[in-house]
């Protein structure tokens, strides 16, 4: 049950495998512990997705709340995150079809470390105007232009490009073939290149 | 390999995760097609700066109860399910009881009657977790964490304030206004 994301933590921390079964054995103290693992991570890719604070924690909540409801069906052939990670997507991609018409944004604090980004300095970074400026700036347009996407090819970006997922675990979330994710992601990327133009221009 | 499915595999060719036999066909490739080069660098900028959304934070604080939220929502909707069930079991039982209902339609009752017990039995079976030994009404109703209880008292607190300000802060301290926007509240109180 221990998969590639267990393998991530260090040594000392249990795997997610103990904490279902106690869950299952009626330990709710032990799906706070998967809470706690996970929540933020979940929250990054729904918020990628639905580009708004507060839907992104509701739809971290239910996906949690649904996962929790299943845990029961839970097999162990994928490893917990990747099943996790598939329900907040799906979840997540239900809503936004739901939501087509009704676009509203809520934007995010940057991490201060975007500024030591090479990607940052090379393709955002303008001398003349000012940080703060830059930054909201490229989240309006990076949200905006993620927008214009597809349902299905925005998950796929989100997960490749912003949450850097291989293309099998990506594959399995979305539920389509490797092939499938190599095609969206180029197709998405093409459309993308359009539409942040003004960044992709050699300085 | 053909320009085209060269393309397909940009990413992988970049992060190195292409077997050996893939990766020296496309690098043969982009050596021989410049425009192909060009390509794969606009793809890799795309990445890249697609990749900046990254550090964008949730804001500050508004995960920390996220535990304690969960499992308040967990007893609502346990509640909620129970309540359903419940309700229409009772109204079944109305039903097949009253002396103006013909046979035909009391059989039928009844059989719906037990389907319902059965499914509120099975619900009552698969809720694993400590609100098993208790009412589920009464879970809801009461904060069981300390975090719940700091929520709710901050809440308090916010309520005292002007309107406009309380529904500004409440998603920061709270983590979250789902719940107040979606009428929770009612049982916090």
């Amino acid at each position: 049950m221990a998969g590639e994301k267990d393998k991530e933590r260090p040594e000392q921390d249990p795997p997610d495998s103990l904490f279902i079964e106690q869950t299952l054995a009626g330990d709710d103290s032990a799906f706070d512990r998967l809470i706690e693992r996970y929540k933020n991570r979940l929250y990054s890719v729904i918020y990628h997705i639905v580009n708004h604070h507060e839907d992104a924690y509701d739809l971290t909540q239910e996906a949690f709340l649904r996962a929790y409801k299943s845990l029961k069906s839970y097999q162990g052939k994928a490893n917990f995150y990747t099943w996790l990670y598939r329900i907040a997507v799906n979840h997540a991609l239900n809503f936004k079809k739901r939501r087509k018409d009704a676009l509203s944004i809520s934007l995010n604090e940057f991490d201060q470390n975007i500024e030591k980004d090479r990607a940052f300095k090379e393709l955002v970074v303008n001398e003349k105007a000012s940080k703060t400026l830059l930054l909201s700036e490229l989240q309006e347009k990076l949200n905006d232009s993620l927008d214009k996407l597809s349902e299905e090819h925005r998950a796929v970006v989100v997960l490749h490009d912003v949450e850097g997922l291989p293309h099998g675990e990506i594959a399995k979330i979305v539920g389509c073939s490797e092939g499938t994710v190599r095609s969206r992601l180029h197709y998405a990327h093409l459309q993308l290149k359009s539409l942040l133009a003004n960044y992709l221009k050699q300085k | 390999m053909s320009p085209d499915k060269a393309r397909l595999h940009f990413a992988e060719y970049r992060k190195g995760t292409l077997d050996a036999r893939t990766a020296g066909e496309i690098r043969l490739l982009l050596q021989s097609n410049s425009e192909l080069m060009a390509e794969y660098e606009m793809d890799g900028r795309i990445e890249a700066l697609v990749g900046l959304k990254r550090y964008e934070l949730p804001a500050e604080g508004s995960l920390d109860t996220f535990a304690a939220e969960f499992h308040r929502r967990r007893r609502y909707a346990e509640a909620s399910a129970e309540s359903v069930l419940l309700r229409f079991r009772d109204k079944l039982h109305d039903y097949v009881l009253s002396p103006t209902t013909s046979l035909l339609r009391t059989a039928a009752g009844a059989a719906a009657l037990a389907l319902i017990v059965g499914l509120s039995l099975f619900h009552s079976a698969s809720n694993h977790g400590s609100t098993r030994s208790e009412s589920a009404w009464a879970a809801a109703a009461r904060p069981h964490h300390a975090d719940d209880i700091a929520a709710v008292n901050a809440s308090v607190v916010l309520a005292n304030n002007d309107v406009e300000t309380a529904s500004y802060v409440l998603p920061r301290i709270n983590g979250d206004a789902g719940p107040n926007v979606h009428g929770f509240s009612q049982f916090e109180f």
